[in-house]
């Protein structure tokens, strides 16, 4: 189960101002494509196009099908979507949360299968959350939460994950965790991955291309030694970024500059 | 692997069947009481008695029987159609607003009942002369007036047709009907007593007649409700999430508030403004079981019928002979068992 995300010069606006201007880029199937740039550089709507969640132009295509000609129903078989601060309903167990995946292939009058049952408890086995099933989602740590939307993403079986941000609030240790995770169910069921990054070192660790955006517009698209780089990055955030090696991996750092530390 | 392993989003059927059993008890004490008491077994037997068929002989007078079933059982009845109403109409509204606040009255069905009531006591004529009471027909086009304005001003609104663009439609709305309505009554003053004692709510003119009127509104209504269900849990996650889950939530808010407006303003046009109960018996349920509104909404239907009869039953033995008005009774008795429900609840909803 895996297909290949397409965009062709997708322009987006809010109102009368234009937040992306003809974005056009592409992630293979089973890929993982970053995308980064700075606060307010487009990546989220960008996201919010493949989910349907944002009127575009131009077109999206999951293995040559536009997207925006499928029904909302049709689209959410295709895409999964996590949002940058997804609302975890105060009292609503993990269980009925991943169990909301399967809306998709429900009727409107329809009730849950026992197939669609065993598909949650599949993915909370998975993500090692048969424990939590029971637990109320809303009390739950940030790592455990972004565990729980994996889990909801797992079930609602689509090939295509869209991750804004998703490990934006997490700590060093639970955001590695996170995106390893990511990462292994990505290789072991083949879904394509288009997430959302500000980190620029996981960013370069993570994934397999990256699209650099800024002010609406693709800097830079392709493997991440090519787009992160000094140059490329230092004309969109500031100069002060360095990518140093580290025993093989890329670290992306901003340093202090002189006159602010002394 | 998965055997064994229940389903956590489940209906237990001892939470089902408890419900029932409060209501189905909650009835027979409802019947029992009154000025002439009726020991529980010859209701039961009166009961039977009426089962085709049957044919059990009870040693009930005629009068007793014309009791039972021409004054407390409709009551009774209305009384359980009536509250099952409000809890689910309460219920699928707070959960398409995703507002714990939201009640049936909440975009203007209560100020537009109370509006269109207020107009037919002024300027009805006396009641006697009409083929139909033009009272309840006024409360229910009011109630159904008063959404549909604040729905198509909600919806007109260019930035967003979101939940809380309706919420503050129903807000302004309900303020002008009040206002139009209050104008009226203080005009008409010596009407002020009977619109004050249509707006607090009554059983008391119960009878079949009632019941029979808004038991096609309430069946359809309470259905669709209970069969919707599983999409207000969908919606909880916010209207984007939803959309991205393949539901439309603009289109599911739309059915919701029709089923519940239908519903209100068919039952609060042979009851009256009877407040408080959309809120307390969904919460309440919400406190003692689970925030699914596959769960919410199946008990708040079986408790939201006892609940009023138990609230009626005081409404009439309280004060005796005269009775309390029964919007009265719900929030003086709802409230503080709600605050005790509230305060001693480790539940769910923390």
């Amino acid at each position: 189960m895996t297909s290949a995300l397409e965009f062709t010069n997708i322009e987006v606006s809010y109102g009368r101002s234009p937040v992306l201007h003809g974005i056009s880029v592409g992630v293979h199937a089973g890929g993982w494509l970053g995308v980064v740039g700075p606060n307010g550089a487009g990546k989220s709507t960008l996201l919010r196009t493949v989910a349907g969640a944002v009127a575009y132009t131009g077109s999206v295509l999951v293995d040559g099908v536009a997207i925006g000609g499928l029904s909302q129903k049709e689209r959410a078989r295709l895409v999964a979507y996590v949002p940058q601060r997804p609302l975890y309903p105060e009292g609503m167990t993990v269980f009925d949360y991943v169990l909301l995946g399967r809306t998709p292939y429900l009727g409107p009058l329809a009730s849950e299968s026992h197939d669609d049952i065993a598909s949650v408890w599949e993915a909370l086995d998975e993500l090692h959350l048969v424990g939590f099933a029971e637990r109320n989602v809303a009390t739950l740590s940030g790592g455990e939460t972004q565990r729980v939307s994996l889990a909801r993403v797992l079930a609602q079986r689509a090939p295509i994950v869209v991750l804004d941000e998703a490990t934006a609030s997490l700590d060093v240790a639970a955001q590695h965790e996170v995106l390893e995770l990511i990462d292994e169910l990505r290789r072991e069921r083949g879904m394509t991955v288009i997430s959302a990054i500000h980190d620029l070192t996981a960013a370069a660790q993570f994934c397999e291309r990256v699209a650099l955006i800024d002010e609406g517009r693709v800097v830079g698209v392709g493997v991440p030694d090519t787009v992160l780089t000094e140059e490329l990055l230092g004309r969109v955030f500031e100069p002060s970024i360095r990518v140093i090696d580290v025993d093989g991996s890329t670290v992306i750092v901003s340093l202090r500059t002189e006159e602010a530390s002394s | 692997m998965n055997a064994g392993r229940p389903s956590a989003t489940r209906l237990h059927w001892w939470w089902v069947g408890g419900a029932a059993l409060v209501l189905l008890l909650v009835v027979v004490i409802g019947v029992m009481v009154g000025p002439i008491p009726i020991a529980p077994l010859d209701i039961i037997r009166s009961l039977l008695n009426r089962v085709p068929f049957l044919g059990l002989d009870t040693d009930m007078s005629e009068r007793t029987e014309a009791i039972l079933w021409e004054i407390r059982m409709p009551r009774v009845v209305l009384a359980v159609l009536v509250g099952s109403m409000l809890s689910a109409a309460g219920a699928g509204y707070q959960g398409v607003f995703r507002n714990p606040l939201a009640d049936p009255y909440l975009l203007g069905a209560g100020a537009g009942a109370g509006l269109g009531a207020t107009i037919a006591i002024v300027y009805g004529p006396a009641t006697s002369s009409w083929f139909i009471d033009p009272l309840p027909l006024a409360a229910f086009v009011g109630a159904i007036a008063g959404v549909a304005i604040a729905y198509l001003l909600g919806y007109s609104v260019r930035a967003g047709r979101t939940a809380v663009t309706l919420i503050l439609a129903g807000v302004a709305v309900a303020a002008f009907l009040t206002a139009l309505q209050t104008f009226l009554q203080q005009r008409e003053s010596d009407t002020l007593r009977e619109v004050y004692g249509w707006i607090l709510g009554s059983l008391n003119t119960a009878g079949w007649d009632e019941v029979t009127l808004i038991l096609p509104y309430v069946t359809v209504c309470l259905a669709g409700i209970f069969i919707g269900r599983r999409l207000l849990d969908v919606l909880a996650v916010g209207d984007t999430e939803a959309g991205t889950l393949g539901v439309r939530p603009g289109r599911i808010r739309l059915v919701f508030v029709v089923l519940a407006t239908l519903g209100t303003a068919a039952v609060v046009s042979v009851s009256g403004l009877i407040g408080f109960v959309g809120i307390i018996v969904p919460h309440t349920v919400r406190f003692l079981t689970s925030a699914s509104y596959r769960v919410v909404v199946p008990l708040s239907m079986l408790l939201g019928g006892a609940f009023l009869v138990l609230a009626d039953i005081i409404a009439r033995v309280a004060m005796t002979p005269s009775e309390i008005p029964i919007g009265v009774v719900t929030a003086m008795i709802g409230a503080p068992f709600f605050a005790v429900v509230l305060r001693t609840s480790r539940g769910v909803v923390s």
